[in-house]
């Protein structure tokens, strides 16, 4: 009972010492309970667009936070144990022996531990209701509900509790393998120069190299998705192994350089040097969250903006009706498939009629769909082969007639029954002639930019163009030799009757309503209004942008926690550098300025390099993003630049704040 | 004249009250070339304010402080750390080692920062380092030394500008008794060799090796004892007696 009184003596008297300790534990809770919140919430699964990768990614987000926490909950708590060596040392010499000392300590950290729950739960539970209702708020997304769930409360919690008996351990250690005297005077304890170790300094750039490579050579969206754990896991093995090595000895090399012996280097590569070994894991840690709080961002604004951008590209008009013929029966060819204009004419405009809305401007025509195919690189290549979108030398391929583009307002040349313009959606297709399974087709040209048409919406994100024919029927002719070429199991391309037309919310609602409601036919009908449709695909995506925000401040958080211990660390051990400099004759002047210029050196290279590493996975990101059919660059180069002035600016204020801590520290003496 | 101290006064303000502390009153003295000089004093006795004031690290409320014939007292805020560094060399009682740097950078410090040669570095410590034993040492760092092998360091890099005065605060103030012995036994050696001395005090052992005694309390000389051709323990004595009689009689 004693020992316990005593810890809690402890606990209150140096408040203080213990405060830092007890935010990062606590904080370290928060996020981990926050992201637990949302991966294990059953309410996930009502995200259409796949749930399973968005519980992927909180996994990992949550398997990467584990070690973080850990490691930085052991770092703050190292750092406290220093101040707190000389109490220790004290007591034993009193005549506390080092058994009841460790009592103390544990008593200590198991009420630490108990406040930590308190704060983190606190804490966790209104900050995940907090960033929910900011969601809702501001998104109007309905899908995604937060509900309190065991596993979610139990994960950190497990990892706390295992940080805490690692702490222990840690603490048990220290107090047995020091003698009192040592105990007493750890604090001023300095540390050896560290060894430069030549192999695991390339070992680390060869691992960002390999992961660099992976990332930038990466051909398809689905290969991507695959490999982006691996790069990751290689790129963040390198960075640590960079910080811990490469630096150490790229510094150590500065030393036997013939300007070692300038003022500004001398001190400056000194100090670096000495901190490299203490901190290279702390801005390891800083770098990779930087990173991951980039890409978490690019990513889930490129999916918001990108999928309404990429909607407006693929429905240029605000409604579409459509129509394919019923059909019995095994054998069916492409023109069996398709209503004859005049009935598909009529159901138009009886839907006109009973929903009272004006169809003169629409548009009707063939949609005669999209097919993926081999095509070698050649300036006469030989298609003859359907085959997957993801297969090699896959091209998607759209076949239209001239008519349907000048019907949609696009400036066409003329052209004959044997020729072909191509218009090139994403990639560069150039031949000067094409045998189309069979059809000889002379290249005239490419065309300018389509306006008004809708292109299909390609998920795999491999390169596609279009085939521009004289008329439906040349058209018809390529899609017929093309369909006698299917196998078993190769995708049919169905021919559909289109009908576009922009109207108003209300008339294109009542429009789509009418259409669908029609009875008979023949047909199979299907309509598309666009303002419905991004109504919903966004509250959808909302999920993704609520979890991407989420992650992201989650990421902000633990960066500006380390910060916060790396400048309070390195304020303790400047102030006596800044004394012992000034008595030696430097100017107070030129000691603040050598000190700001390490720190600034030592605070802007995470960010730096976090900024290199996103530029590293930037292809990679942009190749997983067409995998939800965000496939523009332009939108992805502004959206990256936003989101990397957002972080800097962020980081800055991060940097503005806690060196505050730090110059406090700093002139205490002084 | 070495170094002419006139009439320094020194009073400290707190920051929140008018309260004033007068931590030197009115102290007077003057230091000849190769002299070899301790202060003695209780703490409290404004000997350490008096330190600073000669080091520039703090500047006197009245009064002027010529060093060769410079008033380091009107030094402009600026250039205080270039004279300091050029000028003067110091030997602190906790050493003042940068943790950061070996032992050699630790020496060569001042004159890295004097934007000397590595060739005229190494000279001058080729010659230092076998005079004060510390040539084994060159290599390692500040946490590898024992607190004797510190001090030697902290000398060595004092000596390293040939700086006209040595201040010494305490220096043995850390040392055990063997490591202070070998120490004063140094700085009379140096002293031989024509380098001044300064150096404030509260023991008469240390104080014993000095050549000359100056005695403060409550922010004034007292008093002043030269040891002529006096061995140290005799000087000791000596100096124990004035401090009973002048300093402590109450």
């Amino acid at each position: 009972m004693f020992y316990l009184k005593l810890a809690a003596r402890n606990i209150r008297q140096s408040f203080k010492n213990f405060l830092p300790f007890l935010l990062a534990t606590s904080t370290m809770f928060v996020m981990s309970y926050v992201l637990a919140a949302i991966a294990f919430s059953p309410e996930l699964n009502q995200l259409q667009i796949q749930p399973k990768t968005v519980s992927m990614i909180l996994m990992v987000g949550l398997a990467i936070l584990a070690p973080f926490s850990i490691d930085i909950s052991v770092y703050a708590y190292r750092f406290l144990l220093k101040k707190r060596s000389r109490e220790f040392g004290l007591y034993d010499v009193l005549g506390l022996g080092k058994r009841q000392i460790t009592i103390v300590a544990l008593y200590e950290l198991g009420m630490l531990f108990l406040f930590t729950m308190g704060i983190g739960l606190v804490f966790g539970i209104s900050l995940a209701k907090f960033l929910f209702l900011i969601f809702v708020t501001i998104l109007g997304g309905h899908v995604f509900n937060l509900s309190l769930t065991i596993l979610s409360i139990l994960e950190p919690l497990a990892v706390t509790g295992i940080t805490f008996i690692l702490l222990g351990i840690v603490v048990s250690w220290t107090i047995r393998h020091n003698s009192s005297l040592s105990l007493l005077h750890s604090e001023n304890k300095g540390e050896r120069e560290p060894k430069a170790r030549v192999k695991l300094a390339f070992l680390g750039v060869l691992l960002l190299a390999i992961g660099y490579y992976m990332a930038v050579t990466v051909k398809s969206g689905e290969t991507a998705v695959k490999m982006f754990a691996i790069s990751v896991l290689l790129v963040i093995a390198g960075t640590y192994l960079f910080y811990m090595t490469f630096t150490i000895w790229y510094l150590q090399r500065q030393k036997k350089g013939r300007r070692y012996y300038r003022p500004e280097k001398f001190i400056t590569t000194n100090a670096m040097l000495y901190r490299m070994k203490q901190n290279a894991i702390g801005l390891g840690n800083i770098t990779i969250l930087i990173t991951m709080t980039i890409v978490t961002l690019v990513t889930t604004v490129m999916l918001q903006v990108g999928v309404s951008q990429a909607t407006l590209k693929n429905m240029p008009y605000t409604t579409t009706l459509n129509a394919l013929g019923q059909h019995s029966g095994e054998e069916m060819s492409s023109k069996d498939s398709l209503p004859s204009e005049k009935q598909f004419n009529r159901a138009v405009a009886t839907a006109a009629q009973q929903s009272n809305v004006s169809i003169t401007k629409g548009i009707s025509y063939v949609d005669f769909g999209s097919q993926s195919v081999k095509v070698n690189d050649s300036s006469h290549p030989k298609i003859t082969e359907i085959t997957q979108s993801d297969a090699q030398n896959a091209q998607t391929v759209q076949i239209i007639s001239r008519q349907t583009l000048i019907k949609m307002g696009n400036n066409v040349p003329n052209i004959g029954k044997n020729e072909v313009l191509i218009h090139n959606d994403n990639g560069h297709f150039n031949p000067d002639s094409i045998t189309w399974f069979g059809h000889q087709l002379v290249v005239r040209g490419q065309t300018d930019a389509l306006k008004n048409f809708p292109i299909a919406q390609f998920n795999s994100g491999n390169t596609s163009f279009i085939i521009v024919a004289a008329n439906d029927q040349v058209v018809q002719q390529l899609i017929d030799s093309q369909n006698r070429m299917i196998r078993d199991g190769d995708p049919y391309q169905l021919p559909i009757r289109q009908f576009l037309i922009n109207l108003n919310q209300t008339d294109s609602a009542k429009l789509v309503d009418a259409f669908t409601k029609l009875t008979d036919e023949n047909m199979a009908r299907y309509s598309v209004d666009r303002y419905s449709y991004l109504k919903e695909t966004l509250s959808t995506l909302s999920g993704f942008l609520f979890i991407g925000f989420t992650l992201g401040l989650t990421f902000v958080l633990g960066a500006a926690l380390i910060i916060y211990y790396k400048q309070i660390a390195e304020g303790e051990q400047d102030r006596e550098a800044f004394r012992i400099l000034q008595e030696v004759g430097l100017s107070k002047k030129e000691v603040s300025r050598t000190i700001n210029s390490q720190i600034r050196l030592l605070f802007f290279t995470p960010i730096i390099i976090a900024v290199i590493h996103f530029a590293g996975s930037y292809v990679m990101v942009s190749k997983i993003l067409t995998v939800f059919g965000v496939a523009d660059s332009q939108l992805m180069l502004t959206v990256s630049a936003i989101v990397i002035v957002v972080i800097i600016l962020l980081y800055y204020i991060i940097y503005k704040v806690t060196s505050r801590s730090y110059v406090k520290i700093v002139q205490r003496q002084v | 004249m070495l170094l002419e101290v006139n009439h320094v006064e020194k009073v400290f303000k707190t920051r929140f009250s008018n309260k004033t502390t007068i931590a030197l009153r009115d102290v007077d003295f003057s230091v000849d070339n190769g002299e070899y000089i301790a202060i003695m004093g209780e703490s409290g006795s404004g000997k350490t304010t008096l330190l600073n004031i000669l080091a520039t690290l703090e500047r006197s409320t009245h009064g002027q402080v010529l060093l060769n014939g410079t008033n380091i007292t009107n030094i402009k805020e600026n250039d205080l750390a270039k004279f300091r560094r050029e000028h003067l060399g110091f030997v602190f009682q906790d050493f003042n080692l940068l943790d950061t740097l070996n032992v050699r950078d630790n020496i060569y410090l001042p004159l890295v920062l004097n934007r000397e040669t590595v060739q005229a570095m190494k000279m001058r410590l080729d010659m230092l380092a076998p005079q004060l034993n510390i040539s084994e040492l060159l290599n390692k760092q500040p946490f590898e030394l024992s607190g004797g092998q510190k001090q030697r360091v902290a000398v060595a890099r004092a000596l390293m500008t040939k700086p006209d005065l040595v201040l010494g605060d305490e220096p043995t103030a850390a040392l055990d008794s063997k490591n202070s012995d070998r120490l004063l036994n140094l700085f009379e050696k140096i002293n031989d060799q024509g380098q001044t001395i300064l150096m404030v005090t509260h023991s008469s052992v240390v104080a014993s090796h000095a050549k000359r005694v100056l005695f403060i309390k409550d922010g004034m000389i007292y008093h002043q004892l030269y040891r002529a051709e006096r061995s140290v323990s005799e000087f000791n004595k000596e100096i124990n007696l004035a401090m009973s009689t002048i300093l402590g009689g109450n």
